[in-house]
C-alpha cells in the first residue's frame, strides 16, 4: 500500500492511494478509519463511507471489494501522485 | 513530686517517643510507596509487554460479551454493534488488530492488553462511560460519526508501531471509539 501520511481523523491510520472502481478514480483512504479524501494533500473535512457496505462517496461502490485496491506502483504513477508517496507499506496490502 | 510517679512519667515519655516513631513512619510510607501503588501508568514501565491482568482485572464483569444477531451482527453487552466491513472483512477482525503490536506499521500502533475478551470488555467499558457522559469523555463530530476519546485513568495498552517503539512503547490510558450510531468503526488505545 502506498500511502501519504497519517490521517488526521482518527490520529493513527495510514491514508493510502485506494483505486475505487474500473474508471481507476484515485481516492486517499484511512486503513483505520476509513475518512477519504480525494487528493493527496488531504483538503477540508474527510468524507466518510456510506455504511454497512462503506460505499465509496464517489462512485458509490464497496471500498473493499473488488474492484476497488491500492495502487499499484503504475497507478501511482498514471495519477501523477508520486510526489506525495512517503512509502510503500506491505502489509497494508 | 517528680520522685513519686517515677515509673509512669519515663512510661509516658517513652510511650510519647513511640507514637511519634509510629507517626513518623507512617508519613514516610505514606510519602514514598502510596504514589507507586495508586498511580501506576503515570510513571514508565518496565516493559511494554502485555499485561493482561491491568486491562481486564477493572473491566466490569460481563463487558464486552458478544451475541449473535444473525447477518454477521454482533451485538455487545453494552450495545455495542460489530457488523461485516473494513479492510478485514468485519469490524470486530479490524479491531482485533489492535490486540498485537505490529512494530514494522509506520507511524502509531495502539495495542490493548490482555487477550480479545480483554480488549472487548475495555472498548464497552469506554461506551459505557461514553453514554454516562462526563469528564473522562471528548467527543468530537465527523459528519454522521462521532470520535469519542475516554480516559480510562488506568493503563490499558500501550503505544506500539514503529513509532511507539521509537518511544519506547509508552502506556496507553485512553481509548478511541469511532462510531456511527452504535455501530463501531473502529477502536484503539492511545
Amino acid at each position: 500500500m502506498y500511502y501519504v501520511g497519517t490521517c488526521r481523523c482518527c490520529g493513527q491510520g495510514l491514508l493510502g492511494i485506494r483505486i475505487c472502481c474500473e474508471d481507476e478514480i484515485g481516492l486517499i483512504l484511512c486503513e483505520e478509519c476509513e475518512a477519504i479524501w480525494l487528493h493527496p494533500t488531504c483538503p477540508g473535512s474527510p468524507l466518510f463511507p456510506q455504511q454497512p457496505d462503506s460505499a465509496c462517496p464517489r462512485c458509490n461502490r464497496p471500498i473493499w471489494q473488488p474492484p476497488a485496491h491500492w495502487a499499484t506502483q503504475a497507478e501511482v504513477d498514471r495519477l501523477d501522485w508520486n510526489e506525495y508517496v512517503l512509502s510503500d507499506w506491505e502489509n497494508g496490502s | 513530686m517528680t520522685g513519686r510517679f517515677p515509673t509512669s512519667g519515663s512510661r509516658g515519655l517513652r510511650a510519647t517517643g513511640l507514637t511519634w516513631l509510629v507517626i513518623l513512619l507512617l508519613a514516610a510510607w505514606y510519602l514514598v510507596v502510596r504514589p507507586m501503588v495508586v498511580e501506576p501508568a503515570a510513571g514508565p514501565l518496565p516493559s511494554p509487554a502485555p499485561s493482561a491482568e491491568s486491562a481486564a482485572d477493572s473491566a466490569e464483569p460481563g463487558l464486552g460479551q458478544l451475541t449473535d444477531q444473525g447477518n454477521g451482527l454482533l451485538r455487545s453487552t453494552a450495545g455495542l454493534l460489530y457488523a461485516p466491513g473494513s479492510q478485514e472483512g468485519h469490524r470486530l477482525k479490524h479491531v482485533l488488530r489492535h490486540d498485537n503490536d505490529q512494530p514494522s506499521r509506520p507511524g502509531l500502533h495502539g495495542v490493548f492488553d490482555g487477550d480479545a475478551d480483554d480488549l472487548l470488555a475495555v472498548i464497552d467499558e469506554a461506551y459505557l462511560l461514553v453514554k454516562a457522559g462526563g469528564r473522562q469523555v471528548k467527543s468530537r463530530r465527523e459528519r454522521q460519526r462521532m470520535v469519542h476519546d475516554v480516559d480510562l485513568r488506568r493503563r490499558i495498552g500501550f503505544v506500539g508501531g514503529r513509532e511507539g517503539r521509537r518511544q519506547g512503547n509508552p502506556p496507553a490510558t485512553r481509548v478511541r471509539l469511532v462510531l456511527e450510531d452504535d455501530r463501531v468503526i473502529t477502536a484503539f488505545p492511545f
